[in-house]
């Protein structure tokens, strides 16, 4: 249980900010969540289409060697 | 001769070669239409003090009868964020855009053709954005121009340069050319290297030009094609304009046209959609056989490009994210950076597992059509701070709009090409032809009928809309 008068408790390893490296202060992280909405809304969108078995279109090609 | 801003290339470079006009005669009328009507439009942000000397040694080379480049005296401005050994590259930021003073590949291939650079042309910041401000649009000064390469295409449609350099990531050639009554060409994904501009989102980004015909766009693509060394997409082929010009006289006769009903006919304003359909009844008339289908599979598109577009420009920024520097960009262009930390690895790999899953089902269509043709654009050119259109009573964001025809092209990174077809409230109106991954002969070929039945677009009267 965390100490309620500690000036700067540790940050919940729940916290969603601090789970995805979000390092804005609270106020511009969310203006900048409430703008993202409608965007999420598509994303969201995007992980529900299923696509059966389509190599992303990023193909990694080892660097140097002879052509 | 004292109309000669109003000329494409074509006509321009036989002018040159005969000796009818000097390289220096033709950059003073370009740079007399800039002073005219540049304080009111805002296209450039930089001009070539070395333009003059450049076109001196041009007249002399012509005169000689030396072995010269196929642009040799021709003026053409460069999109802010192609780096340029003689001129300051910006990207359109206030911040330190970090370029180093060396010839971007594309800007170098024009400029070993003969090319005169002619000056920089004003974009949206870090090419994230629609409206390029303070530009306007030359056809209604409280327009916008469209963009991320708005100065680009208000410098063609005003006489103010040959043509023009832009880059294309979700719509920033095709739409300042629609909204300006340009030609504009994102070809095939790899074609004109990238290197030396000022990276948007690596996979989706595209370079191209926009110009006053499609003989020109075809020109300047097929001098700016092939091997980049410095840009790992580039696919090292080089596009033949003689095969160009060879399909571009091919005529609508027999040509395969697609419309793909769903999503590119979607929340048409009515004055676009009926400049669109009378261009694709005169293809249709011409000779053209018309195929319509749908893919459904476009519905979820948007999500992909934001997941790769603004995770891509994120990681570019990640550095002055992490140094606070994005507090000096525009706040527009601030937000979208900042906003790529929401985009997750899986949904960044679910966006470009999405690009192979379409690409393959365009790739069956295009086995027995040649293009695929819609509107460029849903709208016309909006008013400057208008936030929203109304399209079949549904309200919606004009920045969502003007890029949801242009940005699967970037998706597929398949060649596009916005050519104009007409007008709606006194405004360009543009049409767009797809073609497979390097089917620009087709692209080009479908193009070029078009330009023929409907015309070229006038260019803007920079005279009258001073008044």
């Amino acid at each position: 249980m965390s100490d309620p008068t500690d000036p700067d408790p540790p940050t919940s390893p729940l916290d969603p900010a601090h789970l995805l490296g979000l390092d804005l202060d609270p106020e511009r992280l969310y203006e900048v969540a409430a703008a993202f909405e409608d965007i999420r809304k598509s994303i969201e969108a995007l992980r529900e289409y299923q696509i059966d078995d389509a190599h992303p279109a990023v193909v990694f090609r080892p660097i140097g060697g002879e052509p | 001769m004292s109309e000669l801003w109003k000329e494409p290339i074509t006509e321009l470079v036989a002018l040159l070669r005969t000796g009818k006009v000097s390289p220096v005669t033709l950059l003073e009328t370009y740079l007399e239409r800039i002073a005219a009507a540049d304080g009111a439009l805002e296209a450039y942000v930089h001009l070539n003090e070395g333009a003059r000397t450049q076109a001196e040694a041009a007249h002399k080379a012509l005169r000689n009868g030396d072995d010269v480049g196929p642009l040799t005296g021709i003026p053409i401005a460069i999109k802010d964020n192609y780096a340029t050994s003689d001129m300051p590259t910006t990207a359109g930021s206030k911040v330190d855009a970090g370029v180093r003073p060396v010839d971007a590949n594309a800007v170098a291939r024009l400029r070993a053709a003969g090319a005169l650079l002619i000056g920089k042309t004003r974009m949206h910041e870090f090419a994230w954005g629609m409206e390029t401000p303070p530009c306007a649009n030359p056809f209604d000064l409280t327009r916008v121009p469209g963009g991320s390469s708005g100065g680009s295409g208000v410098a063609v449609a005003a006489g103010m340069a040959a043509a023009a350099l832009g880059s294309d990531t979700g719509g920033s050639i095709r739409i300042p050319a629609s909204m300006c009554g340009t030609v504009g060409l994102k070809p095939t994904f790899g074609c004109i290297g990238r290197s030396g501009i000022v990276p948007h989102s690596w996979s989706l980004d595209h370079a191209g030009p926009l110009t006053t015909s499609v003989g020109d766009a075809a020109l300047l693509t097929a001098i700016m094609s092939g091997p980049d060394a410095g840009d790992p997409g580039s696919d090292g082929r080089q596009l033949d304009f003689g095969a160009l010009k060879s399909a571009m006289d091919g005529g609508a006769t027999g040509l395969r046209v697609g419309l793909c009903r769903n999503h590119f006919f979607d929340g048409i304003t009515p004055g676009v959609a009926a400049e669109v359909e009378r261009t694709i009844n005169a293809l249709s008339a011409a000779g053209a056989q018309v195929t319509e289908f749908t893919v459904p599979a476009l519905s979820v598109g948007l999500g992909a490009i934001f997941a790769i577009e603004l995770a891509s420009s994120t990681v570019f920024h990640d550095a002055r994210l992490r140094r606070g520097e994005v507090s000096n960009f525009s706040p527009d262009v601030r937000l979208l950076v900042e906003m790529g930390r929401f985009v997750t690895g899986s949904d960044y790999l679910k966006a470009e597992s999405y690009r192979r899953h379409l690409g393959e089902i365009f790739a069956e269509y295009f086995e027995n059509i040649d293009v695929v043709v819609s509107p460029t654009m849903p709208l016309v050119a909006w008013e400057k701070g208008e936030r929203q259109v109304e399209i079949d009573g549904v309200p919606e964001s004009v920045l969502a709009v003007s890029w949801r025809l242009t940005y699967p092209w970037n998706l597929l990174g398949l060649p596009a090409i916005s050519v104009p077809c007409g007008q709606s409230d006194g405004l360009p109106v543009g049409i767009q032809i797809a073609g497979p991954a390097f089917g620009e002969a087709k692209v080009m070929r479908a193009a070029a009928a078009i330009e023929t039945l409907i015309g070229r677009y006038p260019k803007a009267n920079i005279e009258t809309t001073h008044q």
